[in-house]
């Protein structure tokens, strides 16, 4: 099964302020160029900015991309049905029966299939400020909205229709009335049978983590400039909860210090390249997680409320040019290479392997792109012909390749004033 | 610009389609047809008992696999035994055409043939031998008919005595399965050779179960469950213990459901004419077996907090509740 884990959190950098690849709980692409610009002494910045996408998969590799709700379309054998009766007589009972009738309870009685949508929208205002000329600050606040769709069903086989019909016949059809609803929907009996809650439409608002940042412009030359871009990440987002399969959540429940080098170089008046090093430490946390028993089956009913969770380190780099169109109008282009270390999970409450089991697939590597063009009237501010220093931006991102990464479209807008 | 996020915000989360999956799940469309719905159900076997403790989940599986193997194969030995019952009944019965010949040839084939004839076994009889045969022991012209009837009626005898073999060693068959069961469902049995978790009738065929047509009424009378003196009921005044009228032994939380074909009820666990605190609940289904009624299912035995399962089945005949006295 498949526990989304997708935090978008700090995910967006104010236009000429922060600039950092890697910047999430999990890797998530790129959607703003980076930049040595800071703001003039006591200039202060409000932006806000938004963003969509769709989570239709995880990538592996250039073209492998995995349905967010793949982990849904397994093979249903007998042991799946036995395991969503409850522990005990019921449960042990079923089993001795079933195998007296000959069945192994290994044999697959079916398949069960799931489609899964996620999208997840953002907006985010940040506020900054410049301290001086080449140190400004910055808070960023942001507020996802995310919906999410989930079809779930299942196609049992024949083998498993003659069963039932051999079972009714045998004076079980009772029994197989009172479970009826379970083989109705075994995804749903086999993820109640283990304390989750019902797999169902639905969408959550909430505020994410915030970060606190600043940059500091410490080389700026006629043609050169750097930028050093510390940050820090407070776990200020609601937190995936343990009792749902799919959860959205704002939040990733910990702390994370990160700094990011930028460079620029200016080649003419119109064309720049902007090239950015980043890296980010999590803090470990304790938080209730769910501990696999089973490196393939995914769900699982143990719960331990303090898990030693340790999310991975990110590292990441962008390089892109921006050039100038006109005086108002700017395009340009970055791709992302980011990678995540893997995650480490603790506890004393079950077996260590079993925590171990948690770190499988947890290591991330991104390369994605983007595309943005920014329209900007402090030009004509700074002439006095136009009244208010605006600055607005579209964009586009995507991921080509990955591993153990999401697949994701997504577009996004800004929109900046200066006072 | 505030309402332009909001706007953006509700366009984007609305543009989700809801995606479809195929799902064909199990047909139920399999009940089994019952060969009579309603009646007085007079009980001919019992079998009722509790499972022992078992200290793993694997053991506790392996045990109810076994005994449900061996209670299935128990079944077909039970069909088997009705069959060829009903084999031998209809031989026995079957118009009788070798009525003139039965006895004496019967006889003949089994007395000792004269020193130098076939015997009545032999495979390779044919008329000749027959015809031999029957001159020399029964002093009589064989004429064609009388061959003919010689030889169906050694027909005849064989058949009998191979049915009358094989009812033999079913039954032997069905007595070791039984103990079978008995030894693995009961560890004080394995030890003692006794019986202490397995509950009967004193007389079964003095218990019935009563469906009344059209409606969910029930009417359970269990002579003898767990003493032989307890007769329990759920209608008023007709449980007693020792012959007494004893209230407190009335069965209770008695439904019958005719969709579900579920019978629930609960007997108060009665020892030497004392209410010992312990009840037994039945969750039964009503089904057929070859036939005829059978309630199946599991029941608890629950006493001073503690719970103990068991499996329970009922086994009649089926009579006409009016003509039947209760």
């Amino acid at each position: 099964m498949t526990q989304i884990k997708f935090v978008a959190r700090n995910s967006f950098f104010v236009l000429f302020l922060l600039s950092s690849a890697a910047r999430a709980a999990g890797l998530f692409a790129p959607f703003t160029m980076d930049s040595t610009e800071t703001l003039p002494k006591g200039i202060r910045n409000l932006t806000v900015a938004t963003f969509t996408t769709d989570i239709s998969g995880a990538k592996n590799g250039w073209s492998n991309d995995k349905p967010v709700g793949d982990g849904l379309n397994e093979t249903v054998h007998w042991s799946d049905l036995v395991a969503s009766q409850k522990p005990g007589y019921q449960r042990n009972s079923l089993q001795g029966y079933v195998q007296s009738k000959g069945y192994n309870m290994n044999d697959s009685v079916g398949n069960s299939v799931g489609v899964v949508d996620i999208r997840v929208t953002a907006a985010i205002p940040v506020m900054a400020y410049g301290i001086t000329d080449d140190l400004t600050i910055a808070a960023i606040v942001p507020i996802l909205y995310s919906n999410l769709n989930v079809s779930t069903g299942w196609n049992a086989n024949e083998n498993f229709n003659q069963a039932i019909a051999k079972f009714a016949s045998d004076g079980k059809n009772y029994r197989i009335l009172q479970n009826k609803q379970k083989l109705m929907n075994v995804i749903a009996a086999d993820i109640g049978s283990k304390g989750y809650a019902p797999l169902q439409n639905g969408s959550r608002s909430g505020m994410g983590d915030m970060t606190f940042a600043a940059k500091y412009r410490a080389i700026k030359a006629d043609n050169y400039a750097l930028a050093i871009v510390p940050k820090v990440v407070l776990p200020t987002g609601e937190t995936a909860d343990v009792n749902k399969l799919i959860d959205v959540a704002p939040g990733a429940g910990v702390w994370d210090l990160g700094l990011s080098i930028v460079q620029s170089y200016k080649f003419n008046g119109r064309l720049s390249l902007v090239q950015s090093v980043g890296y980010t430490t999590q803090l470990a946390t304790y938080m209730a997680k769910r501990i696999p028993f089973d490196a393939i089956i995914t769900t699982t009913p143990n719960v331990d409320d303090s898990t030693r969770v340790q999310l991975g380190d990110m590292y990441g780099g962008q390089i892109g040019p921006t050039y100038r169109i006109t005086e108002l109008f700017t395009v340009g282009g970055a791709a992302a290479l980011q990678y995540k270390a893997p995650d480490i999970y603790s506890g004393s409450k079950f077996d260590s392997s079993h925590y171990d089991l948690m770190s499988m697939n947890t290591e991330q590597v991104m390369f994605s792109g983007q595309l943005g063009v920014n329209f900007s009237t402090v030009p004509l501010y700074m002439k006095k012909t136009f009244e208010v220093p605006l600055e607005a931006t579209l964009g586009y991102a995507n991921v080509f390749s990955g591993r153990n990464v999401n697949t994701t479209e997504l577009y996004s807008a800004a929109l900046s004033m200066f006072f | 610009m505030k309402i332009f996020f909001l706007a953006f915000l509700l366009v984007a989360g609305c543009s989700v389609q809801q995606d479809r999956v195929t799902s064909n799940p199990p047909n139920f469309n399999n009940e089994q047809k019952l060969s009579a719905e309603y009646g007085k159900i007079t009980l001919t076997s019992v079998s009722i008992f509790l499972w022992p403790d078992m200290p793993t989940d694997a053991q506790a599986i392996a045990l109810y696999s076994e005994v449900a193997a061996n209670a299935a194969a128990s079944d077909q030995l039970e069909l088997q035994h009705q069959k060829t019952q009903a084999q031998l009944d209809a031989l026995n019965s079957s118009g009788f055409d070798y009525s003139a010949c039965f006895k004496s040839f019967e006889q003949s084939c089994s007395a000792t043939p004269p020193a130098g004839t076939p015997s009545c076994d032999d495979v390779q009889l044919n008329n000749d031998t027959v015809q031999n045969w029957l001159y020399s022991t029964v002093d009589q012209v064989p004429t064609d008919d009388l061959r003919k009837l010689f030889v169906a009626c050694r027909d005849f005898t064989t058949q009998k005595t191979n049915l009358k073999t094989k009812l033999d060693k079913l039954t032997a068959s069905g007595v070791d399965l039984t103990a079978k069961i008995l030894y693995r469902i009961d560890p004080a049995y394995q030890k003692t050779g006794i019986q202490t978790n397995y509950k009967s009738f004193k007389s079964p065929t003095t218990s019935s179960i009563t469906l009344t047509t059209g409606t969910d009424a029930v009417d359970i009378r269990l002579d003898g469950f767990g003493e032989d003196k307890n007769f329990q009921s759920n209608i008023d005044g007709v449980s007693t213990c020792d012959s007494a009228v004893m209230a407190g032994a009335k069965l209770f939380d008695v439904a019958y459901n005719h969709e579900a074909r579920s019978l629930n009820f609960k007997i108060p666990e009665v020892v030497n004419c004392n209410l010992t605190g312990g009840v037994y609940a039945f969750t039964l289904e009503r089904n057929d077996f070859e036939g005829s009624p059978r309630f199946s299912g599991d029941l608890i035995y629950t006493k001073n907090g503690i719970s103990q399962n068991g499996s329970a089945k009922m086994d009649g005949t089926f009579g006409n509740a009016a003509s039947l006295a209760k």
